[in-house]
C-alpha cells in the first residue's frame, strides 16, 4: 500500500510540479509579443488541465499517508510542522486557482504563488520522507514567502528578458 | 423552457435555498443549546440512540419538510428573489461554522479556568 | 482497529475528498464567464452525495467506535483540545455540507433551463466558495482530531 501511494503520489508531484514548470515557460513565450494567441492559449489550457490532474493526484495519496499514519499508530506524524506547512502551501495554489481564474490576481503574483509553491511542496515532501529535520511551521512559512517574493522578481525578469531576445531577434532578421 | 416551468424551477430552487439555510441554522442552534440545556442532550440520546444521530435525522426531515412549506406559501408573500436567498445562505454558513467553532471553544477555555 | 473500521474510515475520508475536489471544479466552473451549467450541475449532485456517503460511513465509525475508543485517548493525552474544540466542532459542521451541495445542485438546475444573469452567477459562486471553504475547515479538523489520539 505504501509503495503505491508513494508511486501515485510521486506521478501527482511530477505532473504538477512539471505542469506548473512549463505554464512559465509558455507564458514566457506567448507574451514576448504582448498577446497569447488561440493556439497558445490551446496549449495552456491543455497544461493547466495537466497541473490539476496532477494536484487531485497528489491529494489524495497524500491524504493515504496520513490513514497509513492513523492505521499504524503514528499518529504523532499529523503534527509535524512540515506537514502543516506542507498542507498550507496547498491552500496557497488552490486560492491561488481560484483568484486566478476570477482575475482577482495578476499574473506578476499569480505566476509567483503557483510556481514556488509547487516547488515548496516538493521540497518539503523531501523533508518529511527525511524526518531528521527539525523546522518551525513560522519558520518555513516566512522562507516560503520571500521565495515568493524572489521568485516573482525572477520570472518577471525571465519574461522581460525572453521578450528583448526575440524583439532583437525579430529586428535582426 | 416555457415561462410556467421556469417559474416552478425557480420556485423549487428558491425552497431550497431557504430551507438549507433554515437546516444550518437549525444544526447551529440544537448544538449549542443541547450542550448547554443538558435535558435535551439526554432526550435525543434517548430517542435516536444517540444525540449526534439524533440532530442529523431531525436536520435531514427539516430540511424537505421546510422546502415543501415554502414552496406552499402564496407567490405574493414570498419575494423570489434566488440571488437574495443564495446570499442568506452563504453568510448563514459562515457565521454558523464560526458561532459553533467559537463556542466550544469558548467552552473549552471554561473548562480550564 | 478492525477491518471494517478501517474501511469505514477511510470511506469517510475518500468521499469527502471527493465532496470537497468537486466542490473546487465547481467553483472553477461557476467563475467562467459562461460557466458550463449543465458540468456545473453534476459536479453539484456528485459533491452532495459524497458527502452523504461520507457522513454515513463517518457516522458510522464514530457510533462504533471513536466515542468508547479515541475519545478517551484524545482526553487523556496532552491535546484534550483536539476533541473538544475540533472534534465537537467538526461532528456538527459537516452536517452543513449535504445540504449546502443539494441547494447548490437545485439551484443550479435552475440556472440551467434561464441564461443566468450575472448577478445569480455570482451569488452561486459565493454558496460554492463558502461550501467548499467549510468543507476545507472540516478535512483539516479531521487531521487535528487524529493527531491528537497518541
Amino acid at each position: 500500500m505504501y509503495l503505491t501511494l508513494i508511486i501515485v503520489h510521486m506521478i501527482g508531484t511530477i505532473l504538477g510540479t512539471g505542469g506548473a514548470t512549463m505554464i512559465e515557460i509558455l507564458l514566457a513565450k506567448a507574451l514576448k509579443d504582448g498577446v497569447v494567441d488561440p493556439l497558445e492559449s490551446d496549449f495552456l489550457r491543455a497544461t493547466y488541465r495537466v497541473v490539476r490532474v496532477g494536484l487531485l493526484l497528489s491529494v489524495f495519496s497524500g491524504f493515504g499517508f496520513l490513514l497509513l499514519y492513523e492505521f499504524s499508530g503514528q499518529t504523532a506524524r499529523l503534527y509535524n510542522p512540515v506537514l502543516w506547512a506542507k498542507l498550507t502551501i496547498i491552500l496557497i495554489i488552490l486560492a491561488n486557482a481560484l483568484l486566478l481564474q476570477a482575475r482577482k490576481i495578476n499574473l506578476f503574483w499569480g505566476s509567483a504563488f503557483s510556481f514556488v509553491s509547487w516547488w515548496t511542496a516538493v521540497l518539503l515532501g523531501i523533508l518529511l520522507t527525511n524526518g531528521s529535520y527539525a523546522l518551525s511551521y513560522p519558520s518555513i512559512m516566512f522562507y516560503y514567502l520571500i521565495a515568493v517574493f524572489l521568485g516573482a522578481g525572477i520570472l518577471e525578469a525571465c519574461r522581460d528578458a525572453l521578450q528583448k531576445y526575440f524583439e532583437q531577434h525579430e529586428r535582426s532578421s | 423552457m416555457n415561462e410556467p416551468m421556469n417559474q416552478k424551477k425557480l420556485l423549487q430552487a428558491f425552497s431550497y435555498t431557504l430551507s438549507a439555510t433554515v437546516t444550518v441554522v437549525f444544526f447551529t442552534l440544537i448544538t449549542i443549546v443541547a450542550d448547554v440545556f443538558l435535558p435535551l442532550k439526554d432526550w435525543l440520546k434517548l430517542t435516536f440512540t444517540h444525540h449526534w444521530i439524533g440532530k442529523g435525522v431531525l436536520g435531514f426531515v427539516l430540511f424537505f419538510v421546510s422546502a415543501m412549506f415554502i414552496s406552499l406559501l402564496p407567490l405574493r408573500l414570498i419575494d423570489q428573489s434566488l440571488e437574495k436567498a443564495l446570499r442568506i445562505l452563504f453568510w448563514t454558513s459562515l457565521l454558523g461554522t464560526l458561532a459553533i467553532f467559537s463556542f466550544f471553544t469558548f467552552e473549552f477555555l471554561s473548562r480550564l479556568a | 482497529m478492525s477491518d471494517l473500521l478501517k474501511i469505514l474510515l477511510t470511506s469517510h475520508v475518500l468521499f469527502g475528498l471527493i465532496g470537497v475536489s468537486l466542490l473546487f471544479v465547481l467553483t472553477t466552473s461557476l467563475l467562467k464567464i459562461n460557466p458550463p451549467v449543465i458540468a456545473a450541475r453534476r459536479y453539484a449532485l456528485g459533491a452532495a452525495l459524497s458527502f452523504f456517503a461520507s457522513w454515513i460511513s463517518g457516522g458510522m465509525y464514530y457510533v462504533m467506535h471513536y466515542g468508547k475508543s479515541v475519545k478517551p485517548i484524545i482526553l487523556a493525552g496532552e491535546y484534550p483540545w483536539a476533541h473538544f474544540i475540533f472534534m465537537e466542532a467538526k461532528e456538527h459542521v459537516f452536517l452543513f455540507l449535504p445540504f449546502l451541495s443539494l441547494a447548490l445542485f437545485i439551484a443550479i438546475s435552475y440556472a440551467k433551463e434561464v441564461p443566468p444573469s450575472d448577478t445569480l452567477r455570482r451569488s452561486l459562486v459565493m454558496v460554492s466558495v463558502a461550501t467548499f471553504v467549510i468543507a476545507l475547515i472540516v478535512t483539516l479538523s479531521g487531521i487535528v482530531i487524529s493527531g491528537g489520539a497518541r
